[in-house]
């Protein structure tokens, strides 16, 4: 089989590949926009743990949606095609 | 007085001899995994070959000579270490590697010996705990990024592993993704090729070995790399991740190959070994792949790519290829929105 015969079969995975990307950039932009600007007064120390806290939990939300899409795509059944 | 070579040669030497070497050693390897009767069947062919097993030690020790040539020839002490550094991280995966070859260790004590594999870059402190992630540019992760070092080695070992299944699978795979990483440290650190950079030096010898070993490993395989051969190219991609400050930009890169592992995990719902675990697939009478549909076998990205009817062998390593192809372009993405706020 040449490869651009293959594509159609992948476009599933390639979905979710597409997806697992765009979310990362979303989340990046997000920490970029929302937690960076956050002012690092009164308390630098608590509020810089507290900006690596929220951002390494969002990266953490990601793995498992991540990890939770995979599983349903794997998972999913094949309809079976009907007889005529 | 000393001489100094022009990075370009160290290059084109990082290249060269790793290919020259694997070229050479794994058609000597074959003959001697043959006549000591160290071999896998290729259950995947009608005629069952008997496979020369562990082709993986030539990729580590091309490496290891590489990287001890470009130490003599590269001046710089601190260069040096890290060179060493590498050495030995990919030395201990690819050793535990040997020994799961040999006695096949269980499935939850090999990752955790693999945690161990970081212990060389911790101690001599080769990492920067400031990743850069796009947009954002660099972060500060001092004690969030030693906690996770040992799992940037763990986990790109085994699933490297996890997908070291078909002829060729692995090794084409990981060219694409040494490729993808390759431009993206270009774009990122804008460090031109006449400038001395150790992440080009240490892709560049992965690459030359991996050319050479793809050659002798693609359909019909003439060597399998065996856990020796996964566990090397694996941590060798997590230690270029770490010296490299490519963490964001490698994880991009390796999604086909953590997908594949997130569906194995997730099904089996923890750590096998995959004479542990039911076949996910069998042979069609006329030698493609379907899936088995056991309801207690693992659920892996071929299991996925061939469920809807099945597929011949090198069309499922074409798929890899598509899937690791796509991946590396949004690892190259990944690295231009991280240049943007550089």
């Amino acid at each position: 089989m040449k490869y651009y015969q293959l594509i159609p079969r992948l476009t599933k995975i390639i979905g979710l590949e597409t997806f697992v990307f765009a979310s990362f950039i979303g989340i990046c932009a997000l920490i970029n926009a929302v937690i960076v600007g956050i002012p690092n007064e009164p308390n630098p120390v608590g509020i810089a743990f507290l900006k690596v806290g929220i951002s390494l939990l969002l990266v953490g939300i990601w793995l498992f949606v991540w990890f939770y899409l995979t599983k349903r795509i794997m998972k999913s059944k094949v309809k079976p095609t009907k007889e005529k | 007085m000393a001489v100094t070579i022009a990075p370009i040669i160290i290059y084109i030497i990082s290249l060269f001899i790793p290919l020259i070497l694997t070229f050479i050693g794994i058609p000597f390897h074959i003959r001697l995994m043959q006549k000591r009767g160290i071999f896998g069947v290729d259950i995947h062919k009608e005629e069952q070959p008997k496979v020369a097993e562990m082709g993986g030690i030539v990729i580590l020790l091309s490496i290891i000579i590489t990287a001890l040539i470009t130490i003599i020839l590269i001046k710089d002490s601190d260069f040096r270490l890290t060179i060493g550094i590498f050495c030995i991280t990919i030395a201990i995966a690819g050793i535990i590697g040997l020994i799961d070859d040999f006695f096949r260790l269980s499935a939850i004590l090999k990752p955790l010996l693999l945690l161990f594999a970081s212990i060389p870059i911790i101690a001599s402190r080769r990492y920067i705990p400031e990743p850069y992630l796009p947009f954002v540019g660099k972060t500060r992760l001092t004690i969030a990024y030693i906690i996770l070092l040992p799992l940037v080695i763990a986990v790109p070992s085994n699933s490297v592993n996890m997908l070291d299944v078909f002829n060729g699978s692995m090794a084409a795979a990981t060219i694409i993704i040494l490729f993808a990483v390759f431009f993206a440290n270009m774009i990122m650190f804008q460090n031109g090729l006449d400038e001395l950079d150790l992440t080009y030096i240490f892709i560049l010898i992965l690459l030359g070995a991996l050319l050479a070993f793809w050659f002798f490993n693609r359909y019909p395989a003439k060597v399998f790399a065996g856990d020796t051969g996964s566990l090397t190219v694996g941590a060798a991609l997590g230690a270029i991740a770490v010296i490299g400050q490519l963490e964001v930009v490698i994880i991009i890169a390796m999604m086909p190959f953590i997908m594949n592992s997130f569906g194995i995990i997730s099904s089996v719902k923890g750590l096998f070994e995959r004479s542990e675990m039911a076949r996910p697939t069998r042979m069609t009478k006329d030698w493609k792949l379907e899936s088995t549909n056991d309801p207690k076998a693992p659920i892996t990205l071929v299991g996925l790519i061939i469920k809807k009817e099945p597929l011949h062998e090198k069309d499922v390593v074409k798929s890899f290829n598509i899937l690791t192809f796509i991946s590396g372009l949004f690892a190259v993405i990944t690295a231009v929105l991280i240049r943007i706020v550089m």
